[in-house]
């Protein structure tokens, strides 16, 4: 009996639940032009900002915008700090419990684009044309409607241990402007190091086994890592040279990951001296200063390949949520947020890149060399974003790329396999 | 058996002992450099030092996660609050059923353990959104209740406490039966208190279960005055820049430290067994 | 036991008596069987119902495909690799952590010195935090770390072994890091299971002569059978069901060469990566619940026939 009681309980509430989803939504539209009041006449009102967690000074800075905007307009800021975003937003986004405005990472932002959820938004209300153009074509989806404004942008570029380097005899100057010429360097400055440290102690350069790394080496000379229609094209001929000269450099030694010296990730094994460069993004910065302080480094821009400049950019913005109730306030947020005052404060505390040029200047980024380089970096950069499966080919190539730095497999070998599985698993997608 | 123990001290019994020793140091070892680490400067950690002692500890990261948000104390009672009522509630449900389950007979009781154990079968990954759904329809989002009803009870311990009572000497009850006792004051008088072993093992897994619980509260819990401990230390992470090893370390001392407390004061029962024929 | 409940079915005459055991057993579930209906019952029918749909859960969309997603699982390589990698570790790691943690207890649980130290000790994994252990487990088998040390000074090996991206070595890794973390859970189990053996069943076997070790396979084996069950049990869901060792080892990605990737990892890539795909997602959990059952079914059989000694 309870056994059927159960029963009957549990398909009652499935029940309900599919159909859930289309009143809540609705009624919650049907609020929305509540909001309305102009500027300053928020009072009383709350809007929640979805973020997720960052170091001390980027908790500061977002606090700080916070307080502005709560005393520009008078309503009442809730920031909801996501711990694992990805799983928690899409959780709320059918329970149509998101907050009113939320970050939006940029490689995501094909996903998300497409799934409805986003509040469509008009260029020129946000003055989309004030910030970098290829950051507002990150945001925008592919029918041409905008969606997101960029918050602020980092970019990768070339770190060097400036002690270690003089150990070994060099001097920055001496590090190759491209990478047809690293290995020579390379091998000369590991070979220094395994005889000053003992072998494989320090390594001459780290590298990483992700797209997001390997991009501008991957699809130089317009290699296609990815169809229009998403399909992964790994495997083909033009990606799959310029793999292997990315190969040419692990399988003689040179670049190692930091897994290899057994640590998390690049700036643990810069930090810790167990590297003499590493490329990357701004956000090592702040915590080389604070928390790897005796190490004495220096910066460089990215490393030429054929003759192309280039480096990766990785930018998050802020979206609004379609069934949100306080859709003129969320504007009124992002206008602020991602507005001059608001992206100075956001950027100068929390340390990272404007997404506007006038910003960036009146932020004077040119004064501190290490954010003038990462700033001369968004130029070049090609922006961390593929079609809306990005992730799945991304894990695709990172599975199988470790068969071909061991030698198991050929370059191509692997290649085809990473887009078998790629393709499979999106064919068996949506 | 005293003249049984006195021959036997052999090489096999030094063997033993030099095992037991390894092994512990092996069981030990981790956890204790858990707790160094805690101490320690970020960099000092991922330089791969492994000793547990080093001139530069300090209480640094402490000061830092404690200073870090004024809701600290808050969140720390909002587990402990959760906790403890949810190991209450788990302690007299599972219990129980598991009772019910081996030492009752009644019409379609092994179709319904079966049915338990399947539903346990299920990976928890498919469940995340259906729960999801489900306390939304009941309107329990964002409150303690999400965190502590839907686990109030859990197969894995029912299944514990059914096994138990499977070898539970029968003997006892029916003797209190002859004593006059009914069946409802039987199981709380009797059965329950010599379960006691079983019990405190089962309670401090649930306990533990419920105090470093993580999907649940990140995915139910909004606000954060209702944040528990773990979530809260959690939301200091920053997504960027890699791990702070070293605040993750002091973060994961302070959680780990009530469920010692709670370990040490159920100590005595997994210790010290009620044994039945009354040696102790 | 089961004989007097088949007689009075067959009889279908229950005394006053009966009537009374059933009600409490019955209002004994009541409140365990609430809550498990309300919150994973539903869930579950839920999941059934998703696993014959395509669906999107954010537009609401649930189209009837019968059973394509079962049928298209059957082709997909990449959940048959997920199937061999889990079965394996399960393989593996359950005969192993069953036996160590019913040796150690048994072990604690005699009369040796300092054993409430060693119990203690030996407790305290289970309180390790996770992320503590995956960087000192990804540290210790790292190329330069201790383990590859000490294989090299003993000579095992001309150069390190890099365990943790070698397709061949990555999944051994995870199944050390769980085995080490899961035997103090039953290890604790066990002990408590044996506050319970009556002591005169040791005096009797000793009068008889019986060492150490016989004790233990004709004693305590058979005594802590029903709770052998549960770890059994409990050790197969758990392992067949792994997630985030493999999660934060691989980053998600089931890596290298698939070599880690399980079947938990790849329901929760298809119903939270990008792929949208809740109802294939579904198909496969309810596949790996219906192996889950077949597989310890079987066990918990075999466990039983074990007990007629």
């Amino acid at each position: 009996m309870k056994k059927i009681l159960a029963w009957a309980a549990a398909a009652a509430l499935a029940l309900s639940m599919t159909a859930c989803g289309s009143t809540s939504s609705g009624s919650q539209l049907a609020g929305s032009t509540g909001g309305e009041g102009g500027e300053g006449g928020y009072a009383g009102t709350t809007l929640t900002v979805g973020i997720w967690g960052g170091n001390d000074q980027e908790a500061a800075a977002i606090n700080q915008v916070k307080a502005d905007f709560e005393a520009l307009t008078g309503c009442t800021v809730e920031l909801k700090t996501y711990t694992d975003y990805n799983t928690q937003i899409q959780a709320d986004f059918i329970g149509k419990t998101a907050p009113d405005v939320f970050y939006v990472d940029g490689n995501m932002f094909p996903f998300y684009s497409q799934l409805g959820v986003m509040e469509p938004l008009d260029p020129a209300e946000m003055e989309a044309d004030k910030y970098y153009e290829n950051l507002i074509g990150a945001f925008t989806a592919e029918d041409g409607t905008l969606y997101c404004i960029p918050k602020d942008v980092s970019t990768l570029a070339l770190y060097y241990n400036i002690d270690l380097l003089e150990e070994a005899g060099y001097t920055a100057d001496d590090i190759p402007a491209t990478y047809e010429e690293m290995p020579e360097f390379l091998s000369a400055l590991q070979a220094k190091m395994d005889e000053l440290y003992g072998p494989n102690q320090i390594a001459a350069m780290t590298y990483n086994q992700d797209l997001s790394r390997n991009i501008p080496i991957l699809t130089n000379g317009g290699a296609e890592i990815c169809d229009a229609e998403g399909n992964s094209t790994l495997s083909n001929p033009d990606v799959v040279a310029n793999l292997e000269f990315m190969l040419n450099f692990v399988h003689e030694g040179l670049w190692k990951t930091p897994a290899d010296m057994g640590l998390g990730w690049n700036g643990e094994v810069f930090g810790t001296g167990k590297a003499v460069i590493m490329e990357e993004g701004n956000w090592v910065y702040g915590t080389l200063v604070k928390d790897y302080s005796d190490i004495n480094f220096g910066v460089k821009t990215m490393p030429t390949y054929k003759g192309v400049e280039a480096s990766m950019s990785f930018t998050v913005g802020y979206g609004i949520f379609s069934g949100s109730e306080n859709k003129e306030l969320a504007k009124e947020w992002i206008k602020y947020a991602c507005g001059i005052d608001g992206m100075n404060t956001w950027c100068s505390d929390a340390g990272c890149l404007p997404s506007r040029p006038d910003v960036a200047e009146a932020m004077d980024v040119e004064s501190d060399p290490v954010w003038a380089m990462h700033s001369e970096m968004t130029s070049i950069a090609i922006p961390w974003q593929m079609e809306d499966t990005c992730s799945i080919i991304n894990s695709a190539y990172q599975n199988f790329l470790p068969l071909a730095v061991s030698g198991e497999m050929s370059a191509e070998e692997a290649m085809v396999q990473a887009d078998q599985q790629a393709n499979s698993e999106i064919a068996n997608a949506g | 058996m005293k003249e049984k123990k006195a021959k036997a001290p052999s090489l096999g019994r030094a063997m033993l002992y030099v095992i037991l020793i390894a092994a512990a140091f092996l069981t030990l070892y981790p956890f204790l450099w858990m707790v160094a680490a805690s101490f320690k400067p970020l960099k000092e950690i991922v330089g791969g030092n492994m000793s547990l002692i080093s001139p530069n500890m300090s209480l640094d990261n402490y000061t830092y996660i404690l200073g870090r948000s004024s809701m600290f104390t808050r969140w720390f009672f909002n587990s402990l609050f959760v906790s403890v009522i949810g190991t209450t509630l788990n302690v007299f449900i599972n219990t129980m059923a598991g009772y019910s389950l081996s030492r009752l007979h009644f019409p379609g009781r092994d179709k319904i353990h079966h049915f338990l154990l399947v539903l346990m079968m299920v990976p928890g990954q498919v469940l995340l959104i259906p729960n999801y759904l489900i306390l939304q329809n009941l309107g329990m989002l964002d409150s303690y209740t999400a965190l502590i009803i839907p686990s109030a009870a859990n197969i894995g311990n029912i299944f514990l406490m059914r096994q138990f009572f499977v070898n539970f000497p029968k003997e006892v009850e029916e003797a209190a039966s002859i004593d006059g006792l009914g069946r409802y004051s039987r199981f709380f008088r009797i059965s329950m208190p010599l379960a006691r072993p079983t019990i405190a093992t089962q309670a401090i897994f649930v306990f533990m279960g419920f105090w470093n619980s993580f999907t649940g509260p990140m995915l139910y819990i909004k606000s954060e005055a209702k944040y528990t401990l773990t979530l809260g230390l959690q939301s200091f992470q920053s997504q960027n820049a890699g791990t702070m090893w070293n605040q993750v370390m002091a973060a994961a001392c302070i959680s780990v430290l009530p469920i010692i407390i709670i370990y040490l004061i159920f100590n005595k029962f997994f210790m010290v067994g009620v044994r039945m024929d009354g040696e102790k | 036991m089961p004989a007097t409940t088949k007689s009075a079915q067959r009889q279908r005459k229950y005394t006053k008596s009966n009537y009374q055991e059933f009600r409490q057993g019955y209002l004994f579930l009541t409140p365990a069987i609430i809550i498990l209906g309300i919150f994973i019952a539903a869930a579950v029918l839920f999941v059934v119902y998703l696993s014959f749909h395509k669906v999107n859960l954010f537009t609401g969309e649930y189209t009837f495909v019968g059973l394509d997603n079962y049928t298209r699982l059957l082709g997909d390589g990449m959940a048959r690799t997920a199937l061999k990698n889990t079965l394996s570790f399960a393989v593996i790691v359950v005969p192993i952590q069953t036996i160590l943690a019913m040796i150690i207890a048994s072990v604690l649980d005699s009369k040796i010195k300092g054993r409430y130290l060693f119990r203690t000790i030996y407790f305290l994994p289970t309180l390790t935090s996770s992320s503590a252990l995956t960087i000192i487990f990804m540290f210790m088998f790292s190329v330069t770390g201790p383990v590859n040390n000490i294989l090299i000074r003993m000579g095992f090996l001309e150069t390190g072994i890099n365990f943790l991206n070698d397709p061949s070595f990555a999944l051994k890794v995870i199944m050390v890091m769980n085995i080490w973390s899961t035997i103090p859970q039953y290890t604790t189990m066990y002990l408590a299971s044996l506050q319970d053996l009556p002591g005169s069943m040791y005096e009797a076997a000793s009068i008889d002569g019986a060492d150490s070790i016989r004790k233990f396979i004709y004693i305590t084996v058979p005594y802590l059978k029903p709770i052998t069950t549960y770890v059994l049990l409990t050790g197969i869901i758990g392992t067949l069901q792994m997630f985030d060792q493999a999660y934060i080892f691989s980053n998600g990605s089931g890596g290298p060469a698939n070599s880690t990737l399980t079947v938990s990892l790849l329901v929760y890539r298809y119903a939270f990566g990008t792929q949208n795909a809740m109802g294939y997602a579904a198909a496969i959990a309810i596949l790996l619940a219906v192996i889950i059952m077949i597989v310890s079914f079987t066990s918990e059989k075999l466990n039983a026939s074990e007990s007629d000694y």
